[in-house]
């Protein structure tokens, strides 16, 4: 009660350094959950881009209906397979159709369909295509595979690009929380040196001593908590707003996910960095106390 | 009741800060630790309060033998010392209720209580300034034994009086004073018991 007393007193006495240190503590935690959201954005959005790639599978020409079918069927069961659809040759001549209306006249005129009947295939993971594509390509009944390698390629880099970007970001805003705790922890205890002397001398008990750092500690942080609750949704939502922003045709994680899985990642995170800052804390306050005395027999 | 018993202080880097040093002093008495500076005078208040340990020798302060002292035992015996130290130990950015309620909120007393009786002790003390505030956070805690280090120190010779007339009214009320002063006037004009010092040992023990 009484480390607790002392703890809002002490925030009290000094509200502008109280009010800094919260606001900086809260900047590291939404700077972090911001990254954190921006992460699940672009996963997200590379998730979207991979949907659309796929594989076609021309079939060999004069192929019956049911071995078609039952093509289709093997394809689908296939684990590394999202979805897989049949293209027949007449709406393969459809959708070119449509795909080069300047072209239309040519595509009626002609008089056999040249576009082998096809089944275009979605895999699960960009990563696993190539492997895909020969599976599909060893199947009896499948003339030729083909897919974007260039673009899958591109794609995959640009995907291990961006994810280490935001470990090395990550790790950087751990490196910022740990580091900030602990200067702060060492900028409080070195405010306290004189109070823990002379709580000692005033018969406080060694739990009182010792606490006084961490409490102070605890406090700062719960009111870091408290405006980056409050100020983590208009980051979200700045977020989400970019996202459409840049790709319309992607549809965002509902913010409400979010927001909690930010929320807690940056709180966990940050409990850490406390925890391991009020035992730093601790330890200071013992080394201090016998730095006191150190320099008082020095002084003497 | 305070003992030392062949205590000595040897630091880390091989200097003496006491040797051999032994004496008692009997409860509800008013003693004086004398001698020059560097004598010793502040080594051996705070090996009473347990800031140090003694490298030999027994320190017992009411049988308690205070280097043997930890966790709730150290922790009893310092509120049963009151501190006074020359350059006041006061915390400058808390306001002088605050500083003599200390004593009082460590040992979770009501918020009522210690204003009642932050008050009364200020105006006991009859002083003025940091001494003011100083000596009542040593007396509000009733302790059985104050430490005073040179708490004249800084003092003419007027404030300095009315200080030890302070721990005197401590004393009359039944609490043992032990007082450090390289100030020889001052002990010679009490005519009260006094240890003296001199590079760490003990030269002299008894009353003018």
């Amino acid at each position: 009660m009484f480390t607790l007393k002392q703890t809002l007193r002490d925030l009290v006495r000094h509200p502008i350094r109280t009010l800094l240190v919260s606001i900086l503590i809260a900047v590291l935690m939404v700077a972090s959950a911001g990254i954190y959201a921006m992460s699940i954005d672009v996963r997200h959005t590379i998730a979207e881009i991979e949907r659309t790639h796929s594989i076609n599978a021309y079939l060999l020409r004069g192929l019956d209906q049911t071995s078609i079918q039952t093509l289709l069927e093997q394809m689908q069961k296939d684990e590394a397979v999202a979805r897989a659809e049949y293209v027949s040759p007449a709406d393969g001549l459809k959708k070119l159709e449509i795909q080069y209306p300047q072209f239309a006249s040519v595509f009626r005129d002609l008089t056999r369909n040249p576009i082998p009947p096809l089944i275009r295939v979605y895999p699960v993971s960009v990563q696993g295509i190539a492997a895909l594509a020969a599976e599909l390509r060893s199947l009896a009944g499948v003339q030729t595979v083909e897919y974007d390698e260039g673009s899958v390629q591109g794609m995959a880099n640009a995907n291990v690009f961006v994810h280490s970007l935001l470990l090395y970001v990550l790790v950087l805003a751990g490196f910022l929380f740990v580091a900030g705790f602990c200067l702060m922890a060492f900028s409080i205890i070195n405010g306290k040196r004189k109070e823990t002397a002379v709580l000692s001398v005033v018969g406080a008990s060694n739990l009182q001593v010792l606490l006084s750092t961490p409490a102070h500690l605890v406090a700062v942080w719960a009111l870091a908590s408290v405006l980056f609750a409050v100020v983590l949704p208009s980051v979200i939502r700045y977020s989400t707003t970019r996202l459409k922003a840049s790709f319309s045709w992607v549809t965002p994680e509902p913010a409400g996910v979010v927001y909690a899985g930010a929320a807690s990642v940056v709180l966990l995170a940050s409990l850490a960095c406390l925890l391991l800052a009020c035992v730093i804390a601790t330890l200071l306050a013992y080394r201090i106390d016998e730095e006191q005395r150190r320099e008082e027999t020095l002084l003497e | 009741m305070i003992q030392m018993l062949s205590v000595s202080k040897r630091y880390d880097d091989g200097y003496y800060g006491l040797r051999d040093i032994t004496f008692k002093i009997g409860p509800g008495k008013f003693v004086f630790l004398t001698g020059e500076s560097g004598a010793g005078k502040s080594t051996v208040l705070r090996l009473i309060y347990r800031a140090e340990r003694p490298t030999n020798g027994t320190i017992l302060v009411d049988g308690v033998d205070t280097a043997a002292a930890h966790g709730r035992a150290l922790t009893s015996l310092r509120r049963r010392i009151g501190m006074v130290f020359q350059d006041y130990m006061l915390l400058f950015d808390r306001t002088a209720f605050e500083n003599v309620a200390l004593p009082l909120a460590v040992r979770g007393v009501g918020k009522r209580i210690i204003s009642q009786e932050v008050d009364k002790y200020l105006d006991q003390v009859g002083l003025a300034g940091k001494q003011r505030v100083a000596l009542a956070r040593a007396l509000i805690a009733k302790p059985d034994i104050i430490l005073a280090d040179e708490p004249t120190g800084n003092l003419d010779l007027s404030n300095g009086e009315k200080i030890v007339e302070v721990l005197h009214d401590a004393n009359r009320l039944g609490a043992t004073v032990f007082m450090a002063t390289h100030d020889l006037y001052l002990v010679q004009s009490t005519r009260l018991p006094f240890v003296r010092l001199r590079g760490g040992r003990k030269v002299e023990e008894g009353n003018f």
